[in-house]
């Protein structure tokens, strides 16, 4: 698994294949709680993503050189 | 010159006059409706246009409530009612106290006519809606930089999930508003944005036109991405509403359509989560069931019974044992007594009596043999014994014999055992005598 680089969307579709392969059973313990730690650290990661209230707000500015972005504020 | 009048006097004489002039009292105008307003008072607000000129109306509640139709912006009626002159305000209007639709206007036949011509093509067709991404990242916006419209989509995407927003400026009214908003939503598709919202925003809530244009329509239809109309009312939607992917009432409706709650996906994360806690729960359930049935097989009870069934087991084995030990026994015993049979102890007695008797037999020979032996011998030795009496020195000195000893006993048989002068014990049958020899003749 790639860590850093998972979206969000791709670590909820990835917590719902982990959830439904546990779901279908014919594991043994060692394999279910492979699956159940891996989970873990993908469901902090995605809890901790909704918390994240650093993004950024830009507005396109047109220039002689071309379209920019700079920060935007009211 | 009179003195300088206040401004409420002027408004004042104004008012009067427009009361009182009958020559703008109780007339028709026809005119295109624009700037529809409805006061929750009940009072409608209005401007009548026509290509060169506009003049304000209002439509008092009383009046409101007598018109039979539904107003609309560009719609062409001809209202009744004379002008007004507010005092207080210095506005000059017109005041309607009936209407009647006159037609449509130029303009409401140019919409009609556009609506058709993208209808025929199929450009609000529900097949051509894309769908909005769940988990947008980046999320670009046409609309005025100073409006509500930027502050209620930022706002709300705030609060609900984090996204960037890239916010491409565009004059949303006036004559260049079609093209600076086609030009906004051109610059805005170089950007790796998942959605795009178009909002109205700022200035007059009434004109639409802009996003009615056609070039605005046709820019948001050909966007590279699914893009959101946040424009109109329900009353009122824009070309551009019906041919946007999805549309929102309000630019904060649409920064929901364009943005999930976290609320939500936090609940969405807490129920697979507790689906998978049950699962898991399911499998140590699992674990602890085959546990408990070892357990189980393991109880005492359990292992009584085991032990009983190999106590069976053994006994069966026992008793098949003891059969064998029986045979291998009742075999040895027909050995035994075969053996037995061999040595019977009647015939071994006679054996035994027949070899006694053979011994006794030999014991009689040996006897008889011995007895002869020693008889013979004791003859032996007597007439041994009467020859070695014959030989008695003594015997032989009876007969006038005698010896000669010298003076350490030895018997002299030489005279070279003898020397003149040498004494000597001359032996006879009754006694000794000591002699010297006087001299030695040898025999020739």
């Amino acid at each position: 698994m790639s860590e850093k680089q998972n979206t969000f969307e791709e670590d909820m579709k990835e917590l719902e294949k982990l959830v439904e392969k546990l779901e279908a059973g014919n594991l043994d313990l060692d394999e279910s709680l492979k699956i159940y730690e891996d989970a873990i650290v993908i469901r902090d990661r995605c809890r901790k993503f909704l918390e994240e209230s650093d993004r950024k707000v830009q507005k396109l500015m047109e220039t002689a050189q071309g379209a920019t972005t700079q920060d935007f504020k009211f | 010159m009179d003195a300088p009048l206040t401004v409420t006097q002027f408004n004042e004489r104004v008012s009067s006059l427009v009361s009182t002039t009958d020559y703008i009292r109780n007339i028709e105008i026809t005119g295109e409706i624009t700037e529809l307003k409805r006061h929750s008072s009940g009072h409608v607000y209005f401007s009548l246009k026509d290509a060169d000129s506009v003049v304000r109306c209002t439509l008092f509640r009383y009046c409101a409530s007598r018109v039979t139709f539904e107003l609309e912006n560009g719609m062409k009626v001809t209202a009744f009612g004379s002008a007004s002159y507010y005092a207080k305000g210095g506005s000059f209007g017109f005041n309607v106290e009936s209407m009647a639709p006159a037609g449509k206007g130029e303009q409401q036949i140019a919409l009609e006519k556009l609506t058709a011509q993208l209808l025929s093509e199929g450009l609000f067709d529900e097949e051509r809606k894309r769908e909005i991404p769940r988990y947008p990242t980046f999320i670009g916006v046409v609309t005025s930089p100073t409006g509500a419209v930027i502050r209620d989509i930022i706002d709300t995407t705030a609060r609900r999930y984090p996204v960037d927003i890239l916010l491409s400026p565009a004059a949303v009214q006036g004559t260049d508003a079609p093209a600076s908003i086609v030009h906004a939503i051109k610059l805005l598709e170089n950007y790796d944005i998942d959605v795009m919202i178009v909002g109205r925003g700022g200035g007059s809530a009434e004109d639409l036109s802009a996003f009615n244009d056609e070039t605005v329509v046709r820019a948001i239809a050909e966007c590279k991405v699914p893009v959101i109309s946040a424009v109109g009312h329900a009353t009122d939607k824009s070309l551009c509403d019906r041919v946007a992917d999805k549309y929102a009432e309000t630019p904060t409706a649409a920064a929901m359509i364009a943005t999930p709650d976290k609320k939500e996906e936090n609940k969405l994360i807490n129920s697979m989560w507790a689906r998978m806690d049950l699962s898991l729960r399911a499998v140590t359930k699992g674990m602890k069931d085959r546990f408990d049935n070892l357990d189980r097989r393991l109880s005492p009870k359990n292992a009584r019974d085991a032990v009983d069934h190999q106590k069976t087991k053994a006994e069966g084995l026992s008793v098949r044992l003891d059969n064998v030990i029986d045979r291998m026994m009742t075999n040895a015993h027909n050995t035994f007594r075969m053996y037995d049979l061999k040595l019977d102890p009647k015939r071994m007695m006679e054996k035994v009596n027949n070899q006694q008797r053979r011994l006794d037999d030999a014991s009689t020979d040996l006897d008889r043999a011995i007895g002869d032996t020693i008889a013979a011998k004791t003859r032996d030795v007597r007439e041994l014994s009467m020859r070695l009496e014959s030989l008695n020195p003594n015997n032989v000195l009876s007969r006038g014999y005698s010896f000669i000893r010298d003076s350490s006993g030895n018997v002299i048989t030489s005279v070279n055992d003898l020397f003149p002068g040498t004494d000597v014990t001359i032996a006879m049958r009754d006694g000794t005598a000591l002699a010297k020899i006087k001299e030695l003749k040898k025999n020739e």
